[in-house]
């Protein structure tokens, strides 16, 4: 569970949303605000590569909801050789280890602050998405008045990206 | 104008798809960032204001349709580039590659072990080469940095930056703290000569530190210096250096902390040194290594940096003055911390252990030829008039000896030998061996001997005895014994004598000293206002005051003049003197003749 768990993040965090999409829109952005004219540039990110925001951040989400689970060591208990302790030990110690860790790794203000940074984005994509979709040939000009909100949800982004990459990569003994 | 510094960016993402004619990934960072992509694979961007020349390196090949990590071919593609110029300045380096597999790293579950990435592996065989090994590495990867840091920590790495926060600042920050730079006041690009430049650079971004420069004679330390200025946050801010070798102790005193009105005789007003004219910029102290006791002991409180105090002499305490400065020293004394003569306490807060080694000539033999080229365009520059107007070359044997020599004086001794050889053959176009006085080399032409040279080795003992005759001169009085009596009795002419000639002496060497070789005069023409402005120690003094203190030296004392009429360097001075001014000394002169 762990290690697929980790192909994901790797996938998506790494992979996606840090190396292809953060670097495309921040190139996008900049030549939003320098003014650059080159049309096709800027309309092969608003069609090609910003419309991939929604299905990746729903990947994302479902990401974060099983991150806990994926990364706790409770896991441990459903194969071997822990899957081998009396049931009446395993009552009990699964859930005390998984809250030992749930303190030791504060998971959950990292997903929160992750959840928090996703859904900050979500909102600026909605209202971004329109503008891209519409604008004219002269995409610079219509843009430019969007440029803070661009920003905004860049930083955004660039938060989820940071706040994935702090939830555990491995499992900590507890 | 500069060439930008050359990176090498070793990451999957960045290298050229297999039959694309286009990156739009590496488009996008450049633009964003400021690169000039150079590496010719595909069709690069244009972009306005580059930082640095780069190129990609995607370090994979793809075999039968698949994507496996190249290690060989990597680190050829590394090698190929550091050792020609011009070497990298920087390698950029990814710590993930993709292959058919997915992520290298990824496939290990954290339970199983460590995972390996291939970044890692390529880092390592880095560290292991001794060739490699000095090249400046950064991490550039969007992995988190808590995550490998402890992994590569030990493996000579600089910098991590996240993809996320590349940005031209950054990279730019990046490549100035880091990278290996050639800089357009000094010449080279040899390793330890560029490591010598970083280590500069790094030190003097904070500005508040004592920086100690320790390199053999003639190697560019005060070239260093004002690199270290230009470098600082205080370049805006003034620049001061102070010479200290075979300066008297007063003078040193004098030069570095100023006076007050009336502190000696002749003190007429207040003046500020240069630890003072340096206030909130930099200060250089050259030759370190030579400076008197008593200064060493007044120059604590100046280094303390908590402190940072100058007192001028003939300040009262209620005077002392606090500094913002940042000190540079330079000495050619690489054993200073084994010196006896120098207190310890002083070499403890310039930090010697964090000394800045000049190499030497020998240590950079890899840059002669460029310096070599630098100082014949150098001299071609300065005497267009005279020299032939073609562009001289140094035929490949030249340069080869050039690059064989010893050159105990370092880049100064190269710097003469070239100025030499462009002076003495001025309308030659091709300089050979033969034209070259290499170090320990017969001169090629004997009937033109080499400009004496100013040996200032015994300058300090000599300024040091002057200044104990002086003193005792200051405070002679005829009231003593009867003894003391008959020593001073009647030694009144004895001793104008003595001046006359010490006089004429110090002209003498001031004379020689400020010679400067001409196509026309190789060992240099005789010239009086430069001379008396280094003897005087006056930069202000005009050329007919300068030709009134030549007169007023050699007519002292008739025996005296006589001499010095007859010897060639002080007659060829007054001829020029009186020429210059012409009046009363040319009727004395006539007088004395006849």
């Amino acid at each position: 569970m762990n290690s697929q768990w980790q192909a994901k993040r790797t996938k998506l965090n790494h992979d996606w949303l840090k190396n292809d999409f953060l670097r495309r829109l921040r190139a996008f952005v900049s030549r939003v605000e320098d003014g650059a004219q080159d049309a096709a540039r800027l309309e092969e990110f608003a069609c090609k590569h910003w419309p991939e925001w929604r299905r990746h951040s729903h990947l994302i989400r479902d990401m974060l909801i099983d991150g806990e689970e994926c990364l706790s060591p409770r896991q441990y208990f459903a194969c071997l050789p822990l899957s081998a302790c009396p049931a009446e030990v395993k009552s009990w110690l699964p859930n005390l280890i998984h809250a030992l860790w749930l303190v030791r790794t504060d998971i959950r203000r990292h997903n929160a602050e992750a959840q928090c940074s996703l859904n900050r984005a979500e909102a600026l994509f909605d209202e971004l998405s329109p503008i891209l979709q519409h604008a004219s040939q002269n995409l610079t000009s219509d843009l430019a008045k969007s440029v803070g909100q661009l920003r905004e949800f860049e930083a955004a982004a660039k938060q989820l990206g940071e706040s994935i990459g702090r939830l555990p990569h491995h499992v900590e003994v507890v | 104008m500069m060439s930008l510094p050359r990176i090498i960016m070793v990451d999957d993402q960045y290298g050229g798809d297999e039959g694309s004619k286009r990156n739009s990934l590496r488009e996008d960072l450049c633009s964003t960032v400021g690169l000039n992509d150079v590496t010719g694979d595909v069709a690069a961007i244009e972009v306005r204001n580059p930082i640095a020349d780069v190129v990609f390196c995607r370090g994979q090949v793809v075999e039968d349709g698949r994507v496996r990590n190249d290690l060989d071919g990597t680190l050829k593609a590394i090698r190929d580039g550091w050792t020609s110029q011009p070497r990298w300045a920087l390698l950029l380096l990814d710590l993930r590659f993709k292959t058919e597999e997915g992520n290298d790293g990824a496939q290990a579950s954290a339970a199983e072990g460590t995972p390996e990435y291939f970044g890692l592996t390529l880092l390592e065989h880095i560290w292991r080469d001794p060739d490699l090994r000095s090249i400046p590495v950064v991490i550039l990867s969007s992995m988190s940095r808590n995550e490998i840091e402890r992994r590569f920590a030990d493996r000579g790495v600089y910098d991590f930056v996240d993809k996320s926060d590349l940005t031209r600042e950054r990279l730019q920050q990046v490549i100035c703290d880091h990278g290996l730079i050639e800089s357009e006041s000094m010449i080279g690009h040899s390793v330890p000569f560029l490591n010598c430049l970083r280590e500069a650079r790094q030190r003097a971004k904070l500005g508040t530190d004592n920086i100690l420069l320790l390199g053999e004679s003639g190697t560019g330390k005060e070239l260093l210096a004002k690199y270290i200025h230009a470098s600082s946050p205080r370049s805006h801010r003034p620049y001061k250096t102070v010479y200290t070798q075979g300066v008297p102790e007063t003078l040193v005193d004098d030069r570095l902390f100023g006076h007050e009105r009336g502190a000696y005789t002749g003190a007429k007003d207040s003046v500020a040194g240069a630890a003072e004219q340096a206030h909130e910029g930099n200060l250089c102290v050259d030759e370190f290594g030579d400076l008197p006791a008593t200064i060493q002991s007044k120059l604590l409180r100046l280094l303390d940096k908590n402190i940072r105090e100058s007192q001028r002499m003939g300040a009262t305490s209620d005077q002392i003055r606090k500094l913002d400065l940042q000190v540079v020293l330079a000495t050619n004394r690489l054993d200073i911390l084994d010196a006896e003569d120098f207190r310890k306490d002083l070499l403890f807060r310039v930090r010697i252990a964090d000394a800045i080694r000049v190499p030497s000539l020998k240590e950079r033999r890899e840059d002669i030829p460029l310096l070599a080229e630098h100082f014949v365009r150098k001299c071609e520059d300065a005497f267009k008039s005279t020299l032939k107007p073609e562009r001289r070359t140094i035929s490949p044997e030249a340069m080869r000896a050039l690059c064989d020599a010893d050159w105990p004086g370092n880049v100064r001794d190269l710097e003469h030998a070239i100025e030499s050889a462009v002076y003495r053959f001025p309308k030659l176009r091709v300089l050979s061996v033969g034209h070259l006085r290499l170090p320990g080399r017969p001169s090629s032409n004997p009937n033109t001997e080499p400009v004496a040279a100013y040996t200032p080795s015994s300058a300090p003992a000599a300024a040091g005895n002057l200044q104990d005759i002086l003193d005792a001169l200051d405070h002679l009085e005829f009231s003593g014994s009867a003894g003391e009596r008959f020593l001073w009795t009647g030694r009144l002419p004895e001793l104008h004598a003595t001046l006359s000639r010490s006089s004429a002496a110090l002209l003498k060497a001031a004379l020689q000293a400020t010679r400067k070789p001409t196509p026309d005069n190789p060992d240099g023409k005789i010239k009086i206002h430069p001379a008396v402005k280094l003897a005087m120690g006056d930069e202000k003094i005009t050329a007919s005051k300068a030709a009134d203190v030549v007169k007023r030296v050699i007519s002292m004392d008739a025996g005296v003049q006589e001499e010095s009429i007859a010897d060639p360097v002080l007659g060829e001075a007054y001829e020029i003197a009186v020429r210059l001014r012409p009046k009363a000394a040319r009727r004395k002169h006539s007088k004395k003749r006849s």
